[in-house]
This record gives C-alpha cells, sequence and structure tokens, in this order.
C-alpha cells in the first residue's frame, strides 16, 4: 500500500538531518532504511494501481508524484529558512557572501546525497514524467537547484552581486580578499543556469545576467574613473605600464575566479575604456618616444595601440614622417658639410644606409615587423632617397650619385678590403631598391664601368661581377646585358691583341733571316669594343696619326679586317692614350699622355717652338679639343708660352708654345691626362639627356606593346597601362606620355576612334 | 729624339662594314648594329651575311627567309637565287 503519510514519516528525519546535520554523519543502517523504503513506495504503485498518476496511459504504475512534491516543499521550506535568517541578520558585505556560500556548499551537497536516496524516484517515475514531456519536473538534484534559484537566489541575488563587485573592486585598489567567495558565488550563478525545456542542458543565462553584466558595467566605470586619474598624475610611458599590468591583472582574474567565457569581454572593456577613450592622448607621444629613441616604450605602444581599432594608423604616419625628417636631415648635414660632389656621393650614401638600417631594426624589434610599418618605412625611404638636399635638381640625381659611390668603391684606388667591398655593396643594393630612376642609375654605372674597365682601373673581376649579378639579381637580365657584354668584350680584345702580338713575333722570326728588323712597332694594347653595348660616343675631333704610330695603327687595322671580314674599325681617339719617354732633361721621365697630347708632344722632336696653327695643322685636332689638351700640357709647365702669346690668349692665332727644356719633377711618372672638371659635368649632363631620349623610345615602344595586344583602348585605361609596365625601370611623367601618343598619332601607329571620345585604336 | 713612344693603349669601336646610308637589314628593318628580332644581343652571334647579289641581311634572317619554301631559294629584294657572297 503506497501510503505516503507513513513513507514520508519515516524518510522525514533522514532528509531533514542531511539537510541542517550532515556533518553528524548518518548510520548505513539508516541509509539502507530510507533508501529502501522510497523504493518500497515507488514499486508498490505498480500493484496497488496509479490512483496517484494522473493523465498517464501507461499501464507500467509506478508512484512518485506525491513523494516528490513533499521533498520538494520541504526543500523550499528548508530554504525559505534560510533566507529568514539571512534577513534577521541583516547580512550584508563578506558576511552575506560567507553565508550564501556555505549555505550552497552545504545544500549542493546534501542534495547530492538525496538525488542517491531517491535513485529510484529518479529512474523511474521522474523519468518517464519527462519523457511524457511534462515541464517542470526535474531529477532530484536539479529540482534542488531550482528550488534554491526561486526560494533563496530570488530574493539574495541583489546584494551578493553587490557584495561581490564591492570586493573585485578592493581587489583592483590592491587590497588583500578572499578569492574564494566570489568563485563559489560564480560557480553557483553558472550551475543555477537550468534550460527548463531540458533540464540535462544548462544555459549561462544566471551567470549573464546576473554577475556577467553588471561586472562588466562596474568594470567599465571603474577604470572610467581610474584611468584619469592616473593619467592626470602620470607621464604617457608610465600609463602604458599601467595599463599593461592591468591587462595583465585582469587576465589573471578571470583564471581564479570568473567564468572563462568572461575573458573576451572583459579585455575588451579594459581595451576600450583604457587604450581606446585615451587614444588622443597617446598617439601624440609616440613622437617624442621617437625622438628620445626610447625602444622599449616605443614597443609597449605599439602593442598597446595595437589593440583598439585603428590605434595605429596614426603612428605609422608619425613614423613615416619622422624616418623622412631623419633622411633629410642626415643628407642636409652632409650637403653643408661638403661642396665636394664626388665625396658627397659617398656620404650621402653612407647616411641614407645608416638611416635605413635604423629603422628597420626598430620596426623588426619594436614593431614586430608589421607589414604597416614596414610599408612606412619603405615610403619614407624612397620620398628621402629620391627627393632630398643634395638632389633637388629631382628624383634622377640620387641615381648618378649612388652609381659614383659604387665606382669609388669598385677603383683600384680605393683602399676597402675585399669583404667590406662585398658587404658595401650589398648596402648600396638596399638604396638601389628606393631608386625610382633605375634607368638613370643604369647609365651612370654603364659609364663609370666602361671607363673603369678601358682605363684598367677595376680593383677586381669579383666585385665586378658580384656587383652586376646583384644588379641582374634586382632587376633582370636585359638590365644588366650591356654591362656583362663589356665584360666579354675586354676578354675577346685580350685574345686579339695576343693574337696580334703572336703574328708580329712570327714576322719579326721570318724577317731575322732576311733583312733588318721590325722595331719601329710600338708596344701596344688595343680594345676593340662592340658598338651597342658601350655608352661611349665618337670622338667630336679629327686626328692624324703621328708618323711614330703610324706603322703600327695600319698594321693593326690590317690585322682586324683580316682576321674579322665585313668588319671595320672606327677608331677612339679621346679614349686612346699612351706612355712616352723624355731623353730632352737631365731626368728621364714617363710622361702618361691622352693621344691627342703625344700628337702634340712629338712634333716637338722636330722643333722647340711651334705657333698655334702648326700644330692644328700637323694633329689635325679641332681647336676646342687642342686647346684643353694644350691648357694641360701648359699647367704641368711641360710647355711654355711667351708673355706675348699669353697676351693673345690659349689657342689664338699666332699664339707660339715652346716646351720647357728646364721642366721638372719629383715624380718620374708624370700624369698629364688629367680629366678636365668642364668635360665631368658635361658628360653627366649628356647622360641625363641620353637618358631622357631613351625614355621617349621606351614610353613610345610600351604604346604600341599595349595597343598591339589590346587592340583599343581608353586614354585613362593606356596611361594606367603605360605607367604600371614602366614603374620598374622609371616613372614616367604624364605629359610626356601624351607627347609620346601624340606622336604616335602622327605616324599613324595609332589613331582616334571616330565619334568616341579619348579612344585609341591600333592601326595593323 | 726628345720623346718616345713606349706604349699606346688603344681603343676602337667595330662595326659591320656596310655602307654606311645603307645598314638596315632588308627582311627585318634592324640595323645591323642592332640584332635581328630573334637575338637579344648585338653582335658575334648575330652577324650581316652578303649575297653575291651584294645584298645584305642579317644571317639569322636570310636564313629564315631562304627555308621558306615560298622563297624559292631567291633573295627577297631582285628575285636571284640567293648565294652566300665568298670572301
Ligand atoms: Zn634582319
Ligand atoms: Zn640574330
Ligand atoms: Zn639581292
Amino acid at each position: 500500500m503506497g501510503d505516503i503519510e507513513a513513507t514520508w514519516a519515516i524518510l522525514h528525519p533522514g532528509v531533514d538531518q542531511i539537510l541542517n546535520r550532515l556533518l553528524d554523519g548518518m548510520s548505513y543502517t539508516n541509509w539502507i532504511n530510507m533508501y529502501t523504503t522510497v523504493y518500497n513506495y515507488c514499486a508498490m504503485g505498480s500493484t496497488s494501481g496509479g490512483a496517484e498518476h494522473s493523465g498517464s496511459t501507461s499501464t507500467a504504475m509506478v508512484m512518485g508524484a506525491q513523494l516528490y512534491k513533499n521533498l520538494r516543499s520541504h526543500l523550499n521550506a528548508h530554504l525559505n529558512d534560510l533566507v529568514l535568517t539571512a534577513q534577521r541578520d541583516n547580512l550584508t558585505g563578506v558576511s552575506l557572501l560567507q553565508f550564501y556560500t556555505q549555505n550552497w556548499n552545504s545544500y549542493t551537497t546534501a542534495t547530492t546525497y538525496l538525488n542517491h536516496i531517491f535513485h529510484y524516484l529518479n529512474r523511474h517515475w521522474v523519468k518517464r514524467e519527462i519523457d511524457e514531456g511534462r515541464k517542470e519536473v526535474y531529477d532530484i538534484y536539479t529540482m534542488s537547484l531550482v528550488a534554491w534559484r526561486n526560494n533563496l537566489f530570488a530574493k539574495v541575488h541583489r546584494p551578493v552581486l553587490k557584495a561581490s563587485l564591492k570586493l573585485i573592486e578592493q581587489q583592483r585598489d590592491h587590497n588583500h580578499i578572499d578569492t574564494a567567495l566570489i568563485k563559489l558565488v560564480t560557480e553557483s550563478f553558472v550551475s543555477l543556469g537550468i534550460d527548463e525545456s531540458m533540464s540535462s542542458r544548462s544555459t549561462m543565462d544566471v551567470y549573464n545576467q546576473y554577475f556577467d553584466q553588471p561586472f562588466l558595467e562596474a568594470t567599465r566605470d571603474y577604470y572610467y574613473v581610474e584611468s584619469r586619474r592616473f593619467l592626470a598624475t602620470h607621464s604617457v610611458p608610465e600609463y602604458l605600464k599601467h595599463i599593461e599590468s592591468r591587462l595583465a591583472e585582469e587576465s589573471a582574474r578571470v583564471q581564479v575566479y570568473l567564468h572563462p567565457r568572461t575573458a573576451g569581454p572583459l579585455i575588451k572593456t579594459c581595451e576600450a575604456t583604457l587604450i581606446g577613450a585615451h587614444v588622443g592622448v597617446l598617439q601624440p607621444e609616440f613622437q617624442t618616444l621617437l625622438d628620445g629613441e626610447r625602444l622599449d616604450d616605443l614597443y609597449r605602444m605599439y602593442k598597446i595601440l595595437s589593440r583598439v581599432p585603428g590605434g595605429l594608423n596614426s603612428l605609422r604616419t608619425t613614423f613615416e614622417e619622422h624616418v623622412k625628417r631623419q633622411g633629410l636631415a642626415a643628407v642636409e648635414k652632409i650637403a653643408q658639410e661638403s661642396s665636394d660632389a664626388a665625396a658627397s656621393a659617398g656620404a650621402v650614401d653612407a647616411a641614407l644606409l645608416a638611416i635605413h638600417r635604423q629603422f628597420s631594426e626598430m620596426v623588426q624589434t619594436c614593431m614586430e615587423g608589421e607589414p604597416g610599418f614596414v610599408a612606412a618605412l619603405d615610403k619614407a625611404c624612397r620620398d628621402f632617397v629620391n627627393r632630398n638636399d643634395v638632389c633637388k635638381s629631382g628624383s634622377s640625381k640620387s641615381p648618378e650619385l649612388l652609381a659614383a659611390f659604387c665606382d669609388q668603391m669598385l677603383r683600384k684606388s680605393s683602399k676597402t678590403e675585399a669583404g667590406e667591398i662585398e658587404e658595401t655593396l650589398n648596402h648600396v643594393m638596399t638604396v638601389f631598391k628606393y631608386v625610382e630612376d633605375k634607368d638613370v642609375f643604369q647609365k651612370f654605372y654603364s659609364k663609370a664601368l666602361a671607363k673603369r674597365l678601358v682605363n684598367g682601373l677595376s680593383a677586381s673581376d669579383d666585385a665586378e661581377a658580384s656587383m652586376i649579378a646583384k644588379l641582374k639579381e634586382a632587376c633582370g637580365f636585359e638590365y644588366t646585358n650591356k654591362l656583362q657584354k663589356m665584360f666579354q668584350d675586354m676578354g675577346l680584345s685580350k685574345d686579339l691583341n695576343d693574337a696580334f702580338r703572336e703574328q708580329v713575333r712570327q714576322h719579326q722570326e721570318d724577317q731575322m733571316t732576311g733583312i733588318g728588323g721590325n722595331s719601329d712597332l710600338v708596344d701596344l694594347n688595343i680594345l676593340v669594343l662592340g658598338t651597342a653595348s658601350w655608352p661611349f660616343t665618337p670622338p667630336v675631333t679629327g686626328f692624324s696619326y703621328p708618323d711614330d704610330l703610324v706603322k703600327t695603327y695600319e698594321r693593326f687595322s690590317r690585322f682586324f679586317t683580316n682576321k674579322h671580314s665585313g668588319r671595320k674599325l672606327n677608331w677612339l681617339t679621346h679614349l686612346s692614350k699612351g706612355d712616352l719617354k723624355t731623353n730632352c732633361y737631365k731626368q728621364k721621365y714617363t710622361f702618361l699622355v691622352s693621344m691627342y697630347q703625344m700628337a702634340v708632344l712629338l712634333q716637338y722632336n722636330n722643333g722647340t717652338a711651334f705657333s698655334w696653327e702648326e700644330l692644328m695643322q700637323s694633329t689635325e685636332i679641332s681647336p676646342d679639343v687642342l686647346k684643353a689638351q694644350i691648357g694641360n700640357l701648359l699647367k704641368a709647365r711641360v710647355l711654355t708660352v711667351t708673355s706675348a702669346s699669353l697676351l693673345r690668349g690659349l689657342g689664338e692665332p699666332g699664339s707660339t708654345y715652346t716646351l720647357n727644356l728646364d721642366f721638372k719633377s719629383k715624380k718620374i711618372r708624370v700624369n698629364l691626362n688629367m680629366v678636365i672638371r668642364n668635360e665631368m659635368r658635361q658628360e653627366a649632363d649628356e647622360t641625363h639627356k641620353h637618358v631622357e631620349e631613351d625614355r621617349k623610345h621606351l614610353i613610345q615602344a610600351a604604346i604600341v606593346r599595349i595597343m598591339k595586344t589590346r587592340r583599343q583602348m581608353k586614354y585613362q585605361d593606356l596611361m594606367s597601362e603605360v605607367l604600371t609596365q614602366l614603374s620598374t625601370r622609371f616613372r614616367p611623367k604624364v605629359p610626356d606620355i601624351k607627347k609620346c601618343i601624340d606622336i604616335l598619332l602622327e605616324k599613324e601607329y595609332i589613331e582616334r576612334r571616330e565619334g568616341e571620345k579619348d579612344v585609341f585604336a591600333y592601326v595593323a | 729624339m726628345k720623346v718616345t713612344i713606349t706604349e699606346w693603349h688603344g681603343a676602337a669601336y667595330w662595326r659591320w662594314n656596310t655602307d654606311e646610308d645603307d645598314d638596315i637589314c632588308g627582311i627585318c628593318r634592324h640595323s645591323f648594329e642592332a640584332a635581328c628580332p630573334d637575338c637579344q644581343l648585338p653582335g658575334d652571334n648575330c652577324p650581316p651575311l652578303w649575297g653575291e647579289c651584294s645584298h645584305v641581311y642579317h644571317m639569322h634572317c636570310i636564313h629564315k627567309w631562304i627555308s621558306q619554301e615560298a622563297s624559292k631559294g631567291q633573295c627577297p629584294l631582285d628575285r636571284q637565287p640567293w648565294e652566300d657572297k665568298r670572301a
């Protein structure tokens, strides 16, 4: 007989003891007795009919509803008593938290036991009720949590939350608190999230609504005030450190006593309040940190501002401007200190390299190589490399200087060690990367290389080859093929000279048996260059070979045409030179002379003084060139002029030039073949002019190439396509492209489409 | 002799021995100092070739032309049978 009165009479004292005096212990017999009583009550239903059960069509009758209700009422009453106690004692703050957590602990322990004792009820009656879709029936443990939520939590959650937040605030103010209290509170709030529709599933609703949201709001409020108070009395770098430690504290807080899902929103809230709200104060300080090169603080600022959206934007701009200013300042300093172009070429590049190195290291260590900062550095470098104080005249000056710097490095006179040269060349390539007008560099580099090769001034073939390899890697085969061809020509010339000498020797041996020798041939070394690769222009003057040389000259010319039919030689007299031995002074000297000077001086074997007209006539050198060459001989006091001639001026009709037989020099080898400054500047100007002409051709070729494949194109599209195609070599100016389009329209390579505005078509 | 030459360092360009005013290949219209369209670099590897008819083309250009059946082995300018000029 399922007598609920009798059953509950047996169970009631046990339940009461478990709830209130669990620590007193319960005998095994008692335990088994309770368990069996529940079993008997529930199982009995199957024999005595399901009077208790309502609305079920099931034949298997299990009793339980009344027992379930009795237990629930008992729990409710127990919890209401607890609430009354708390209210009576007027608990607040820590004592309320202690009350809440202690009772939570003992209550959940107790109901865990009850859940075991009522196991049979859970297994059968509860299970069936749930299976049949009855709401608000749970297993005993869940039912106990629902009871806690409805009877206790509902009445105390507000003061409990308030006490918890108060405690957290105290901890944020760096007071010691009992963190276990909050940990239990949050755990209990999480446990109370019971999904009404499916009790086996828990939700975060209770935690979110009654703890998380108010906690985040309190956090925002706390740091709103705190950050302002801190900034009012501290510097920005101090504040950055402060943020760092606050963020670390908050992360630790989650670990210790909050649910893990609070971590994300908590850090976001802190970031917004501590960083986002103060971006306007933090960002301007970046400049100060850069000025002071305070790497640790820079890194900290980078890390902290990277946490908020858009936090780095103004930093990147500030950085870019700073690098640019530093670069320009470095160059300006050099420009003021030195007026010598050649010396400043090296100094400028060294300065640019130093700046680049300093700031790329900074980007790596302080900005973790963040792509935005890398781009800002590149942009700044490109700017100051191409447009600075020394290069006022425009972006093409910088590559000219860079090429001059390379020339200094690769020349024999350079005192740099081989290893150092290689390192410097690597650095040159770093600057080269930023040079916009790579075509200008190419022109000047190839000029300088040609001169090094022709004059035998190259310090090492290895260094030369290594530099060309670097340029090839950076700009491709086409960029360097002429440079490589120059080296080939040097090799071919050497073979050719060897063959010539061999032929002469053979000839002499043949002649020994016959009559006379061949001593009227001069010891020679002739460079024979391919026209297309070498940047030299033909001589601007005529020239008559002096008698002493004419035989050798003719012999070599003949030898060449015989060896290579279908080719002829064009002599570059302005690049030719030689050595003269003197026999007319006490001391024997060797004069290093240009071919023109050689021709002039050889005249003096037949006299001691010649007039301007005589010299012109015998050498056939043009007046301008002759003037410069004689000028050098006068300066060196190899020749002298009478004061009467001096009055007429150098190169005036009737002026007379006398060999100075009292010539003296400390050096035995006397270099009379000095480069004339004017010529150097003039040559540089010409080189720039050549670049301009080449560019016109390149632009036209690009337009034709593009139009040939696209057939028809809008003006704007054509313009931008040309710009992209050529950007690796130089930056074409829009008016120049326009001009080239006009030229091609005129030449009828392209035409305007009729009836369509600014559309061009390719003319096949 | 007051001064005598001990060394001479000369320099010269070489160019193809074509007429100054006719130094363009009749096939590709490139200068002989530049390479034919198939070659990257001018120079030894891309020489001009004279025919018995006295016309001159890039070696590569005339060989390519002759290898086409339509050419009938004739010089493109005068339709005479093409024969390399003997040196
Ligand atoms: Zn051709
Ligand atoms: Zn070719
Ligand atoms: Zn012909």
